[in-house]
């Protein structure tokens, strides 16, 4: 036993040193009780996983690819200069940045935003008209196969029609706008906190033509289906939770 | 209609001279990298005319950099914001005019990169996949999602890592991780550094060394 306690007091000492070395937090909130957490497979997960045909598994890389990298698509399916991962960061697989997988473990549902039973592919569609200011590839195409196959295998172990998902979506600051809002605090949050990547005007920054820094607004961006044409509460919890939560911004 | 058009068009010449003038002259630069600040070693003695550096003693390359990213770097040792007890006593007596000659020298140059021996394959397969793909699971976005695509660099706030001396590299994650530098805007660099093992910084070390500062394959 004494050994075992001077082990674990050596451990705690050089555990409580490392604690005091620099590091920003990562703040997420708790989880609600109820509710499950999925950890999403990696890309390296896949290709070690014996029961996916190797058909599928080319099917589902380039699902990934679309999804990383929409840009391939720009003046046929996208048009602004946005890629899916820019806003469900981490291959959409980050819990709180809009983790998409939970669409293919709930759908199809009935949504009273439009009013009918809505599918996997129906939903990617929104995604596409909504918030890439584009156009959505056709249903049962090879790229909506693609992109469902993607989402599907995320959603791996997953239960099915289980919606006490614990991450989902972006984390909210509440659905009360506080009454002190303001546009010049606003802009000086922005300018302290966003500009360094966003850019001075929101309108993003590329390097030759590649967009490293997405823009937040106008043509280049999304027209309404985003989260600011989704109501200014949903703007106001989004845009600034988005990128806290990649610790982008710690 | 005119007269409004001829307004912008001075206003727009006028902010370009302006631009101009605060970029600093690289041939001005040249005398102060050869003669130093007056009270510390030059420039040339560590980092060399030719901006190599040298990666055993941990001196940067500074070719081919972002002129507003050095001038930053210069003015962080200027005023203490940045410490290093080699680097400081070499620029403290620099003017900001001089520091903007300096950078303008050292960012035009096109030096080639140092060659490295070839380095094992896992510990650059790793490096490669933080670079590109980053750890989400453990909150490290890829380093060029923020460097840049190839990491060259984003404008004067997110520097080219691409071709830098590896060892140097290993010492500012280090240093960030220690507290020793804490000059990154928003802390953005030290929230990647804070989470990154001793065997990633060893293997993202490793593959940015070896890639082309110009962004090439
Ligand atoms: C401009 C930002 C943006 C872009 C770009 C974007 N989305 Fe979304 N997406 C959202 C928002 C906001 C939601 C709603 C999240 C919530 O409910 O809180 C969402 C929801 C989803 C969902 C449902 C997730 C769930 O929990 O059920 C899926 C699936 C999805 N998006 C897929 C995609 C795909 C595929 C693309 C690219 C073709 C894409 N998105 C591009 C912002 C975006
Ligand atoms: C360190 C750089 C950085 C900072 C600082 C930053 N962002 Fe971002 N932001 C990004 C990147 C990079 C993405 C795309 C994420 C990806 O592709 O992985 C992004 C994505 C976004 C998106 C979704 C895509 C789009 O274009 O609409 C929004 C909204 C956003 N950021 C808002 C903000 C706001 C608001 C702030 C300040 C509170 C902020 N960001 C600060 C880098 C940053
Ligand atoms: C005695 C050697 C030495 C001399 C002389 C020297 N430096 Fe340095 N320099 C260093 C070292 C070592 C570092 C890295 C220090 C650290 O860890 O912060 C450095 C870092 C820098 C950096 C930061 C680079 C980056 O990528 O962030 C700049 C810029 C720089 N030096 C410019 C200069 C200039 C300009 C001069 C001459 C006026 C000069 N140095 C003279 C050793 C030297
Ligand atoms: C969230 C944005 C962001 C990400 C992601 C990021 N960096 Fe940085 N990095 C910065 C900023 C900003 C600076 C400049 C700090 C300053 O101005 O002093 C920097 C500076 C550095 C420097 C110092 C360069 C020099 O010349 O002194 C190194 C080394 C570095 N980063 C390595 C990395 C590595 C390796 C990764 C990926 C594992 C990475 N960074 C990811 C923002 C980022």
């Amino acid at each position: 036993m004494r050994p075992f306690s001077t082990v674990l007091w050596v451990a705690v000492i050089l555990g409580s040193g490392m604690l005091h070395a620099a590091e920003v937090p990562v703040e997420h909130p708790p989880f609600k009780k109820g509710q499950y957490v999925h950890h999403a497979p990696t890309v390296d997960d896949l290709m070690k996983d014996q029961e996916i045909k190797p058909q599928l598994k080319k099917v589902i890389l380039k699902g990934r690819d679309i999804f990383m990298n929409t840009q391939q698509y720009r003046g046929k399916y996208v048009f602004s200069r946005l890629s899916c991962k820019n806003c469900h960061l981490g291959e959409g697989r980050l819990n709180w940045s809009g983790p998409i997988w939970p669409a293919a473990t709930t759908l199809p549902d009935y949504r009273g935003k439009n009013g009918h039973v809505n599918s996997l592919e129906e939903r990617i569609a929104g995604c596409f008209s909504f918030s890439l200011n584009g156009k959505p590839p056709e249903y049962g195409s090879d790229m909506m196969l693609a992109l469902s196959a993607y989402h599907q295998w995320l959603a791996l172990k997953a239960p099915v029609y289980e919606t006490h998902i614990g991450g989902r979506g972006y984390s909210s600051l509440g659905k009360d706008i506080p009454k002190d809002i303001h546009y010049v605090q606003g802009e000086k949050v922005y300018q302290a906190q966003c500009a360094i990547c966003h850019g001075a005007t929101g309108q993003g920054k590329s390097v030759e033509g590649k967009v490293v820094f997405p823009p937040l607004w106008g043509d280049d961006s999304y027209n309404w289906g985003g989260w600011y044409g989704a109501g200014f509460t949903r703007r106001h919890r989004s845009s600034r939770t988005t990128c806290r939560l990649a610790s982008l911004v710690p | 209609m005119m007269q409004v058009y001829r307004g912008w068009l001075f206003g727009a010449v006028l902010a370009l001279t302006g631009v101009a003038h605060g970029a600093g002259d690289p041939e001005k630069g040249k005398l102060i990298v050869t003669a130093g600040d007056g009270s510390g070693a030059p420039c040339v003695a560590c980092h060399g005319l030719d901006g190599a550096g040298n990666d055993l003693a941990g001196f940067p390359r500074l070719a081919g950099m972002d002129a507003g990213y050095l001038v930053k770097q210069v003015r962080d040792y200027r005023s203490g914001a940045r410490k290093s007890a080699v680097m400081s006593p070499n620029v403290d007596d620099l003017n900001d005019d001089q520091i903007a000659d300096v950078a303008a020298y050292y960012a035009a140059l096109d030096t080639a990169p140092t060659s490295l021996p070839s380095g094992a394959p896992g510990t650059l397969a790793l490096g490669e996949a933080l670079a590109t793909k980053g750890d989400w699971d453990h909150y490290i976005v890829p380093c060029e999602t923020c460097h840049g695509p190839g990491n060259v660099g984003v404008g004067s706030d997110f520097p080219k890592l691409a071709g830098q001396h590896p060892t140097y590299i290993k010492q500012q994650l280090k240093a960030w991780k220690t507290g020793t530098r804490n000059n990154d805007p928003n802390h953005l660099m030290l929230a990647i550094a804070g989470r990154l093992t001793e065997t990633q910084i060893e293997a993202v070390a490793a593959w940015l060394a070896r890639q082309d500062p110009k962004g090439g394959k």
